[in-house]
Formats: structure tokens, sequence, C-alpha cells
């Protein structure tokens, strides 16, 4: 999953919308895709290319306009409950759900989300977790090893995972011998056991995983390494690939700064020279990542095994403010997803002339998060049992016809 | 009554051979996927058919090990990517007339292994990706009529082949990926984008003038030297302070050098006796300073 913080304006990506009115066109021009009839934004050329891969949702809705709720509601597909960011009463991220049904093998994290986790002017966003499926699905989050970061503010926590560390397999063997023999006087508390497991895996990664050979960037060809882009963007989208290669069943990469920090930096929250930033600073990132992820995916026949949902808090106001941005917008937004079995070349929906409601086939976040789990072989209709012990629907929503 | 009695019989006797030929079948089964698990192999059940996986633990699957996997029969989905399978491996998969999905990207399967692979009726993705394949490989595989899929990239397979196999097989996608020789060049460009610097004037010190006796700190900035005269000179930087001279590079004849700077820095040139030759002041730009051809 690839998820765009702040929220992607649709006019200026997916969505080109050449007929509104004047005061709301905005400046880009619209370009043909692959795809005959399709159109996308002059500024993801490359993706335009890929449309025979893509299904453009472009009829998407929701109810909430602010940030965190916004993310809580496109990542989780529920209404946005007002708690902490790691409350267990939370929804589970589609991440997090995803990966509650896949089996891994030792060493393998369920989930690995990077390169840093989305804040709000220094507030840690409810909804990214595992919430009620508990710490154990909680998605690992790991450095991205490379590439120029995203301009603005990026936070890191104490706990992601930087595996480039230059330890021995003879250090790490000697240091899991001395834990054990410290271990045997704390006993088998639940808590212990719980932080021992995640331990455990780190020094499973460390030793000999696919997953610490994944990490390494610098084994990968370097030309395939420029068609990313060296960014951090590029990068990650990179290390997804490698990483999912490598057995871990979700990566979720987030792709712009981490902390909005008032719309400044190189996020997707672009309420301030709207226009400039995303020609000069957004686009050409994403644009060439993404389309670099689906080419390589493609060439080497992993495409249709491998779902790509690209994920955002909502789209952006037809009104351009007198900031020169486009404002929260979540009345219609454009959500994409590639392989994995969804048929490409198609447009489900559709939005106004001015991209301010759904014209056809109106759908929202729970909608889509049916489709995702249909595309992975898992029931919506699953049922699992909460913090206690009541059973719960996986998902409200119902799988769009993409297949 | 004594006649039915004989066809209870008979059918009870038929019904104890069937339940021993499936309690068979199902044991036989049992071990294989016991065999496969054991030798790293991932085994998923759909249906009655058979997924079996050995790219993440079983990488180090050997050709005599894939007898396993022919034990199972009913596979649909075989997966040793990456593994140390061959050529000679693949005759195992003679029986496995289900396959839809066979990945054997990188691997060293080459030409001869493809013999066993074009005989697999059913296969609607192959993976050759990474491969040492060729053409000979794609003449064989003409024979797949139910082929939906074929990845080529980086094999050694050429145009002319794979045009004559999409003749073949109209239907069948066949996916070549990017040309990473070109790839390279397409992002060049960028790579290494010449940057706009502005020339730093050059003062001569031989005839008259003497250099400044020391640098001052300013703003950071990139200089490029060049050398254009006939002879090396040396790079000294004047010092901050008492002006003591460090010595950067020497530079031969066409000659360049990248060099972090700060402005109001001053970089003296000299011959390779030391003698200064002139210098330059640096300015708050990148810049661009040419050692002259004439004087020195």
């Amino acid at each position: 999953m690839i998820y765009l913080w702040g929220g992607i304006a649709h006019q200026e990506s997916w969505d080109p919308k050449p007929e509104a009115l004047s005061e709301l066109r905005g400046e880009f021009q619209p370009i043909s895709t692959a795809t005959p009839g399709v159109q996308f934004s002059e500024h993801i050329p490359l993706m335009a290319k890929h449309s025979e891969k893509l299904a453009v949702i472009r009829s998407l809705n929701h109810h909430v306009g602010a940030h965190g709720g916004a993310l809580y509601t496109s990542i989780t597909g529920q209404k946005a409950p007002l708690g902490k960011a790691k409350d267990r009463k939370n929804w589970p991220s589609l991440t997090a759900m995803v990966s509650r049904f896949c089996e891994v093998p030792g060493g393998t994290p369920p989930a690995i989300a990077m390169p840093y986790l989305n804040y709000d002017n220094g507030a840690l966003i409810q909804g990214q977790f595992g919430g009620w499926l508990g710490v154990d699905y909680d998605p690992i989050m790991m450095r991205t090893p490379a590439g120029k970061p995203y301009g603005g503010t990026s936070r890191y926590t104490n706990s992601e995972l930087a595996l480039k560390l230059e330890l021995g397999r003879n250090r790490v063997e000697g240091r899991r011998s001395l834990r054990e023999k410290l271990e045997r006087q704390v006993g088998a508390q639940a808590d212990f056991k719980r932080f021992d497991r995640f331990r455990q895996m780190a020094a499973e990664m460390l030793l000999s995983s696919p997953v610490k050979e994944a990490y390494d960037l610098e084994n990968e060809d370097p030309r395939i390494r420029v068609m990313y882009g060296d960014h951090i963007g590029g990068q990650s989208m990179l290390l997804a690939r490698r990483l999912t290669e490598a057995g871990v069943p979700v990566v979720q990469v987030n792709a712009g700064a981490g902390d909005l920090a008032g719309g400044s930096g190189d996020n997707w929250d672009t309420h301030r020279g709207h226009f400039p930033k995303m020609k000069k600073r957004l686009l050409p990132v994403f644009d060439r990542s993404l389309s670099a992820l689906l080419t390589d995916l493609e060439q080497r026949g992993s495409l249709d095994e491998t779902l790509v949902a690209v994920v955002t808090d909502f789209g952006r106001t037809p009104k351009i403010n007198k900031n020169g941005g486009r404002d929260h917008f979540p009345a219609v937004f454009t959500q994409i997803m590639a392989g994995g079995g969804i048929r490409g070349g198609q447009v489900y929906g559709s939005s106004d002339r001015d991209g301010a409601r759904p014209a056809s086939d109106s759908c929202t976040p729970g909608d889509f998060h049916a489709t995702v789990l249909t595309a992975m072989g898992i029931d919506p209709r699953t049922e699992l049992p909460d913090r206690e012990g009541r059973p719960f629907q996986i998902c409200g929503g119902k799988p769009l016809p993409l297949f | 009554m004594c006649r039915y009695q004989l066809v209870a019989r008979m059918l009870i006797a038929v019904l104890i051979v069937f339940c021993e030929l499936s309690w068979t079948r199902a044991d036989e089964t049992t071990d294989a996927v016991a065999a496969i698990r054991k030798i790293g192999g991932t085994v998923r059940p759909v249906g009655k058919e058979w997924m079996v996986d050995f790219h993440l633990r079983g990488r180090r699957l050997a050709d005599k090990e894939l007898v396993h996997v022919a034990g199972l029969k009913n596979v649909v989905w075989l997966n040793v990517s990456k593994t140390k399978i061959t050529s000679n491996g693949l005759v195992h998969l003679k029986g496995l007339d289900k396959l839809r999905w066979l990945h054997l990207e990188m691997t060293k399967v080459g030409d001869k292994g493809i013999e066993h692979v074009a005989g697999l009726d059913n296969l609607e993705y192959l993976n050759l990706f990474g491969t040492k394949i060729t053409d000979k490989a794609l003449g064989k595989l003409a024979r797949c009529k139910k082929l939906k899929r074929l990845y080529l990239w980086q094999t050694d397979v050429t145009d002319e082949g794979v045009a004559s196999l999409q003749r073949a097989l109209a239907k069948t996608r066949i996916v070549r990926g990017v040309d990473l020789s070109k790839l390279a060049s397409s992002f060049s460009s960028e790579v290494e984008k010449p940057k706009k610097r502005v020339a730093l004037k050059w003062v001569d010190v031989t005839s008259r003038g003497e250099a400044p006796a020391k640098s001052e700190t300013g703003i950071n900035c990139e200089i490029l030297f060049e050398n254009r005269s006939k002879r090396p000179v040396k790079l000294f930087w004047i010092g901050y302070g008492n002006g003591a001279l460090k010595f950067y590079a020497r530079l031969a004849p066409g000659a360049t050098r990248k060099q972090n700077s700060y402005s109001k820095n001053a970089w003296l040139i000299t011959d390779d006796d030391d003698q200064p030759l002139g210098f330059f002041l640096v300015t708050e730009d990148d810049s661009h300073a040419v050692v002259p051809g004439a004087s020195p």
C-alpha cells in the first residue's frame, strides 16, 4: 500500500477537470494515457503510460474533513473515533488487517511500514497500527537506508528498525545466548514474552533471513536503483518490492514528508502554492517511483501476484484559495489499484464537471477495503473476535467489480 | 437372498479395496507434503489441488529433491525461483500435467530444461526471467498453446526469436522488461547535470603584485579548478589567521578538480617548484577557476 499523507488533489493527478469553470480549473493540462478515453494530469506522464495496468476509482467519498480522522477512515475503512494513536480499541489499518491473514516464516515481519509514521504537527495519527488485532499486528517501522529525504519535517520514533548494523554473526549469537541466561531469572510474564517475540524476530532478521538481504539496497542493480530515482520516495518503493520478494506479505510506503507541519514541506497537504509544489516537488518523485515499481513488478512477472493500492486522506477543493492552494475535500476523491488480479485499463465511477461530487458509482473507503481484501483472497465478511471476544465482521464495505 | 448376500459381499469387498486405495493415496500425499516441508518448501491446498513454493526458505533445493513435488500429483502452482535447480531437475515435472503456474526465474535452468516444460499442456504462466535461455527454448515453447504470460527479462533471447514465438502464440503476453543498457542513459541527464558556474578572476603574481596574506571566511560554495596551462601546477589554500599555506592538489595539464570552499577564501597556484603564479579570491557563487594557458 502506498499512502499519500495530506490528501492528493484528484484534479492534478488521476482525474483532470479540463471542462471545469475557469476559476476552478487550475494550471495543469490533461494528457492522454495508454487507455483510450482516459486522461491524467500532465505531470504524471510516466504513470499515464501504465494506465493499462490500473483501476482508477474516481468516485470515492467520506465525511471527514480533518487529516487525523480522514487518514483513519481511509486506512481502516471505518468512522473515526476520538482516541489515542495507539489505543487498542482503534480499528486495524488495512496493512495490519491483511497481514492478520498471512502466514510468515520466522524472522519475517507480517507487515512493514516505511520510511516513517504519519504525524500532524507532532501528533501521531491514529489508525496506522494493529488496533484491536493487538500489538502483534502493528506494522514494523523500517528506515529506508538510501535516497534524498523529503523536504520538511519527518519524525522518527525510537523504534524504527534499521538493519544496517555492522554486527557479525558471532556477536549477534553471543548476545542472544547471554540474553537467554539472563532471562531464565526473569520468568515468563506475558509482557516479557511479547517483548521477547519482537526481539527474537529482530535477531533472526539480522542473522540470516531474506529480509536482511532485501534491506541491503546495495545488492540491487545500480541501473534499477536509478530507475526508481535517488530519493527516499523511490528507494522506499524499491525496498518494498524487495521485501515482498523476501516474503513480507504486506508493505506500506508513506510517500511524503512524515509530518504535515501546517502544510509546509513535501507532503500532499497543499494549502499554499499548490501548483508549483505539485509540479516541482511532489509529482515528479511520485510519478517516477510508482511507475518504476509497476515496470519492475511487471518485468519480474510478479504484478499478477502483487496488489498495489494507492490510498490518501481525501481529495482537494475545486476552489483555489487565496494562497494559490486547494483545501481538504472528502466529498469526492480518487484512489488507484494495480495488479493482484485487478483488471487494468479501467475507470470506476466518475466525479462531476468540477470534480466536486461523485457523478456515478459513488463508493466509500470501506468498499475500497473490501476490494483489496477480496483481491488478497480474504472474505470481507470474515468474523474475528475483538479484545472483548465479541465477533466483528472485518469490513463493512462491498467489493467493487474491478476483477 | 443368497444372491443379494453375494452382491453385498462383493460391494463390501469393493468398498474395502477402494478404501485401501484411497487410504494409500492419502498416505502418499501426506508423505509428499511432509517431505516438501522438510526441505523448506511451503505447501498450500486449494480445493483438491496444491500450490508449492520453495523461493523463500527452500532455496537450497537441489534437482533430485523435486521428486517430492512429483509425488504430490495435483500441483497447479510451483515456485522454485532463486533455488539451485538446473535443467536436469525439470525432468521431475513430467507427471505434473495439471501445472498452470511455473516460476523458474533466477535459476540455472537453460534451454535443455525447457524440453520438459514444453510438455506441460496446461501451463498458463511461465517465468524465465534471469535465466540463460535462448531462442532455442522459445522454439520448444511454441507447443504450450494455453500459455497466457511468458516472462523473458534478462535472458539471452533475441528480438527475432520472440517475434517468431509471438506469431505461434498470438494470444500470449510476452514480457521482456526494460533494456538496462538503455535505462541508464535515459536518466543520465539528471545524474550529472552541469552546474551553472561563474568564472573566478585569475590574478597573475609573476610580474607584479602579491597573493593575499590570509583567507577570510564566508558562504559555502564549490569551485571547479581547471589547469589550462601546459605544465603541472600546485593548488594551495591560504589559511585563516597567520595565512599558512596548505597544499591541496597537484593538477596536471588539462586536469580539473572540484573543491569545497567558502567565499572570501584565497587559493594560491604555484608551479612545481612552489613559485607563486597567481591566485583566486572566492565569490559566493559556485565558480570555475581557470589557470590560463598563456602566461604561466
